[in-house]
């Protein structure tokens, strides 16, 4: 099952979080903190401590860890609050969160 | 229908609290907030035993049978809920999805399981620093290994466990014990790179923060239980007598939220609790409780020990109307 993080494919398999295919395909950092900008990847994996923020399909500030994969989703590494997105050509945020 | 009885936390101490309530005749439902039942049971794969006096088994089987014995009791197990809060009156706020909706059960136990204790330390945010429970669900549930070599700061049973996990994973623990917080730094630019200790330098993808787990309580604080301070019980505890009674009329608790502890220990006070719930409703005997109580075995016996005569740490600031 195939999705795109920052427009880049990952594979996965049906029933797992988003955050264990990340990590899977080696992802690291998964969202940036919004005052220092900070990498933050996943602490917890239960849902609690929201170190893995992400982007998903436009809705910013979901629980990766506990959000099962689905085919064709849009996975953005969240940048400050998630107004923002991330740019991965530049590998920087495309304006101020 | 309004259930009887709700127990939140299908994890060992809440599967075995509802066969027992249902048993003893209480609808019972049984939520949980993750995608499925089992709490621990899921993503730990080394042997574990249901008692003291029965062989280690594969914690999914024993899962299954927990499940098996709960279903076939009568009880409901519903997953992907949150029991989001407890108001007076055991009046709850359930969460599924998109959807919330009230529940007024005459009995209420609390079996949400533990957290695990942080230990900050320089660099600990850094993506690739992970909890001992993390790391776990990552390799054991969804065979993830986040890195090939892991540091591990913690010393006890579980940061043993997890270094065989590690190991069987085909990871590699290049450093593993304790440090003062000072003494530990995480480098590394988008991730985890190394782990200084003292003067000592190792190369590591990850961190695993394996220093213990506390009470995961947030449900019955909110309710207006007290809690104590049991520092061999993971630090804060809820008050509950030796039959899982909290001073909150018809509420109960077990497992890892009354105290962290072995699954064993888990099963029995979870027993127990639904013994002693269903008694409370006029559904079992105190005679029948006693019997829980003996047979719930020296662990829970123990705990109970080092629970009593706790005096509360602190005055919740709104307590519910109906708290004793």
């Amino acid at each position: 099952m195939a999705f795109t993080c920052d427009g880049i494919a990952v594979e996965s398999r049906a029933g797992e979080p988003i955050a264990a295919a990340l990590l899977a395909a080696g992802w690291r950092v998964f969202r940036t903190m919004p005052r220092y900008g900070d990498p933050r990847g996943g602490y917890c994996m239960v849902g609690r401590c929201t170190d893995c923020l992400m982007v998903v399909d436009g809705v910013p500030n979901v629980r990766v860890c506990v959000t099962p994969v689905a085919a064709g989703l849009d996975v953005r590494t969240q940048v400050g609050l998630g107004e923002d997105q991330w740019d991965p050509a530049r590998g920087e945020s495309s304006g101020v969160a | 229908m309004m259930p009887q009885v709700v127990i939140a936390g299908a994890g060992p101490a809440g599967l075995a609290a509802a066969a027992a309530t249902a048993d003893a005749g209480a609808s019972t439902l049984v939520l949980d907030e993750q995608r499925a039942a089992g709490g621990r049971l899921r993503y730990q794969v080394q042997p574990v035993a249901a008692a003291p006096s029965v062989p280690a088994e594969r914690p999914s089987d024993l899962l299954e049978r927990l499940r098996a014995e709960a279903v076939a009791a009568g009880a409901v197990v519903q997953t992907g809920t949150v029991v989001s809060a407890c108001f007076a009156g055991l009046e709850l706020l359930v969460v599924e999805g998109d959807a919330a909706s009230r529940l007024a059960p005459d009995a209420l136990i609390v079996t949400t399981g533990s957290t695990d204790l942080p230990f900050p330390f320089s660099g600990a945010t850094l993506p690739g620093v992970f909890s001992a429970r993390a790391t776990q669900i990552l390799l054991n549930e969804h065979r993830v290994r986040p890195g090939r070599r892991f540091a591990i700061v913690g010393s006890d049973e579980a940061a043993e466990a997890l270094t065989v996990d590690i190991l069987l994973a085909g990871g590699e623990v290049v450093w593993s014990g304790v440090a003062p917080a000072p003494f530990l730094r995480a480098e590394g630019d988008n991730g985890v790179s190394a782990l200084v200790v003292g003067q000592d330098r190792f190369d590591v993808d990850v961190v695993v923060i394996a220093v213990g787990r506390q009470a995961d309580a947030a449900l019955a604080t909110m309710a207006g239980v007290p809690l104590g301070f049991v520092a061999a019980l993971g630090g804060l505890v809820p008050l509950v007598d030796e039959r899982m009674r909290s001073s909150v009329s018809g509420l109960f608790m077990a497992g890892d939220a009354a105290g962290p502890g072995s699954v064993a220990a888990a099963i029995a006070e979870g027993r127990l609790a639904g013994v002693a719930a269903a008694a409370e409703l006029g559904l079992a005997t105190e005679d029948e409780v006693r019997q829980a109580l003996i047979a719930a075995g020296p662990e829970v016996a123990a705990r109970a020990a080092m629970r009593a005569d706790l005096a509360p740490l602190h005055q919740q600031p709104y307590e519910p109307a109906d708290a004793r």
